[in-house]
């Protein structure tokens, strides 16, 4: 059975209709008229144990919303989700003990006191003994190098090592689902690497189920196999990163670097994109011409200094995506 | 309830890391307790002023009615409604979803967070006791038996405001904003409480209505026990009265509390 199952998940807003200016927020006041939002519209999706699901969607598209409702923050509007054999807004001690939430936008850890008090606490909330806390704060803490400011305010710490603090805190007692929203934001490319490998290592070595939601589409690439994509609150594509690429851009690029600039470059099967002095962009269709073929006639054709073939990345084929819907709401 | 009792270690590791933290904020609590010592000092000067005129107030002494002042005054200060403050702002910034993802219950997070802050404010309002007695007057309590009766009703004080506290805070759920509700309740709560003038001189229908509300708890019964002005059967009652609407509170707190959880928007994404 997945260890996250939810169907047809909607949630609901509702923000009382405000009319503009000083009259309008008294008549707010007394006004009955409510605006529904549909943040989540009807939502289902299993994640199997030991997956790492990468959930994307753009701004305001439900992500957020979705992760508070399988972390039993927010009550959905209507449909089931199960984590792990429970109701999380119905049981929220029980499914609290269950999973691990890392929000980039905010902290678990108390600002004023060091981090380690901070990890302390939170492994007595989650019951650990002991030996098994400083176990596992051990480990954590060679993982993610925590050692250099444990003993600093949290407040004192920069956006990055409070992070690696808060991953930290929420794999303390060892959940078997981690919920990560937006965790690189804001991050340097070093802390991005850090934490993504870190992601990876708690994966790979204690089978923790991930589900992320990021804007950084190299997280996706270089952590999911499997990606959903939402738009409006709705599921637009569940399933292999790799499949989601063969369907939207299906083309590769071959990108040419002539020894001698002057001929205007045409192979066989490829269309020339552009071509800037030296360099020539084709785009070709792999299922339908061998690499093989074009780098052959290329290199009887023209005198070739360099030959590089481009996979499509995420990045474009989402943006791609998204491009061909109109802007919600 | 079960789950409450389970988490109550976990609870009073939260309170014993806050007072550390409380100190971070010395320089507003220092300039908030200077005021209410300034107030003392004002009720004492307009208070002696009334008595000099008059002689009809015997059943309540002058010297009686500043130590009642003073402690009532000093206790309403630091018996604050807090959790009022700390609920609306972890609703307004959002945070409200990281403590809620927690595995101990959120209200207990709130008071256990009042307990620590109380602590660790009271050393000031010990040290603040010499300054009271020259602004206002201090006298022990009537008897040991006084003493004891004023320290348990003071901790039913206290527990009886973390839950006022936690209700106002718990209406930041629907409407995200309780500064004007804390206003008024603040200056309702000195006043019904007995903090300017001793319940004993409001007149019949403004009496009646003051023994009707919860805000006696505050002041009134607890500085009654410590005077002496409450004994024997009328103490035993009056600490009754205070169990009463802890009780009361604390059913009307679990069943807000229910609601408010299932009408939760989180703030900032």
């Amino acid at each position: 059975m997945a260890i996250i199952a939810v169907r047809d998940l909607v949630k609901e807003f509702r923000t009382p209709k405000r009319a503009p200016g000083l009259l309008g927020a008294v008549r707010t006041l007394f006004t009955t008229e409510q605006r529904v939002t549909r943040a989540v519209d009807g939502v289902s999706l299993d994640v199997e144990e030991g997956e790492l699901v990468g959930y994307l969607g753009r701004n305001g598209a439900g992500k957020s919303t979705t992760i508070k409702c399988l972390t039993g923050i927010l009550v959905p509007t209507n449909g089931q989700v199960v984590v792990d054999g429970v109701v999380p807004w119905r049981d929220r001690q029980r499914n609290a003990l269950n999973i691990g939430v890392v929000f980039g936008q905010r902290s678990q850890l108390w600002w004023d006191i060091p981090l380690a008090d901070s990890l302390e606490l939170i492994g007595r909330m989650y019951r650990l003994d002991r030996p098994t806390y400083r176990r596992n704060l051990e480990t954590l803490s060679g993982l993610l190098g925590l050692e250099p400011f444990l003993d600093k305010p949290v407040r004192q710490l920069s956006l990055g090592q409070k992070m690696r603090g808060d991953l930290a805190a929420a794999m303390l007692y060892e959940p078997r689902i981690l919920y990560l929203d937006e965790p690189t934001v804001g991050l340097d490319v070093l802390a991005k690497e850090r934490i993504r490998s870190f992601i990876v290592e708690m994966n790979r070595t204690r089978g923790t189920t991930v589900l992320l939601t990021t804007h950084d589409l190299k997280d996706v690439e270089l952590l999911c196999r499997r990606i959903v994509l939402i738009e409006l609150g709705r599921v637009l594509y569940d399933g292999a990163v790799a499949d989601l690429k063969r369907r939207y851009a299906p083309f590769r690029q071959l990108v040419i670097t002539l020894a001698v600039e002057g001929a205007l470059v045409d192979l066989p099967g490829a269309e020339r994109v552009r071509q800037e002095g030296p360099q020539a962009w084709l785009r070709f269709d792999p299922e339908r011409v061998p690499v093989a073929d074009l780098i052959v006639a290329a290199t009887e054709r023209y005198p070739v200094r360099d030959i590089a073939i481009e996979e499509p990345e995420l990045e474009s084929v989402v943006r791609q995506i998204f491009a061909e819907r109109e802007e919600p709401r | 309830m079960s789950a409450i009792i389970a988490a109550l270690p976990v609870y009073a590791r939260l309170a014993a890391m806050v007072p550390k933290t409380v100190l971070a904020y010395r320089f507003n609590i220092v300039m908030s307790l200077i005021s209410v010592l300034l107030q003392i000092y004002l009720l004492r000067v307009v208070w002696s002023a009334i008595y000099a005129e008059r002689t009809d107030v015997q059943a309540f002494p002058l010297e009686q009615l500043l130590t009642y002042l003073t402690i009532a005054n000093l206790q309403i200060w630091l018996v604050n409604p807090q959790p009022a403050w700390n609920v609306q702002q972890r609703v307004r910034e959002g945070q409200i979803a990281v403590d809620i993802a927690r595995p101990v219950p959120f209200p207990g997070q709130m008071v256990a967070q009042h307990v620590g802050e109380t602590i660790g404010v009271a050393p000031l309002v010990a040290a603040a006791l010499p300054v009271a007695f020259i602004a206002g007057s201090l006298r022990p309590p009537a008897s040991v038996e006084s003493g004891v009766l004023y320290l348990v009703s003071l901790a039913v004080a206290f527990a009886v405001m973390s839950l006022m506290g936690l209700l106002l805070g718990f209406v930041a759920f629907w409407t995200l904003e309780t500064t004007g509700m804390m206003a008024i309740f603040r200056f309702a709560n000195l006043f019904f409480a007995g903090g300017l003038v001793p319940l004993a001189f409001f007149p019949s229908p403004l009496r009646t209505v003051a023994e009707a509300l919860p805000f006696q708890t505050q002041a009134s019964i607890p500085v009654s026990l410590y005077l002496g002005r409450l004994e024997g059967a009328d103490a035993l009652r009056a600490l009754a009265l205070q169990l009463v609407w802890l009780a009361l509170l604390g059913v009307l707190a679990v069943a807000v509390w229910r609601r408010a959880v299932s009408k939760i928007v989180v703030q900032g994404g």
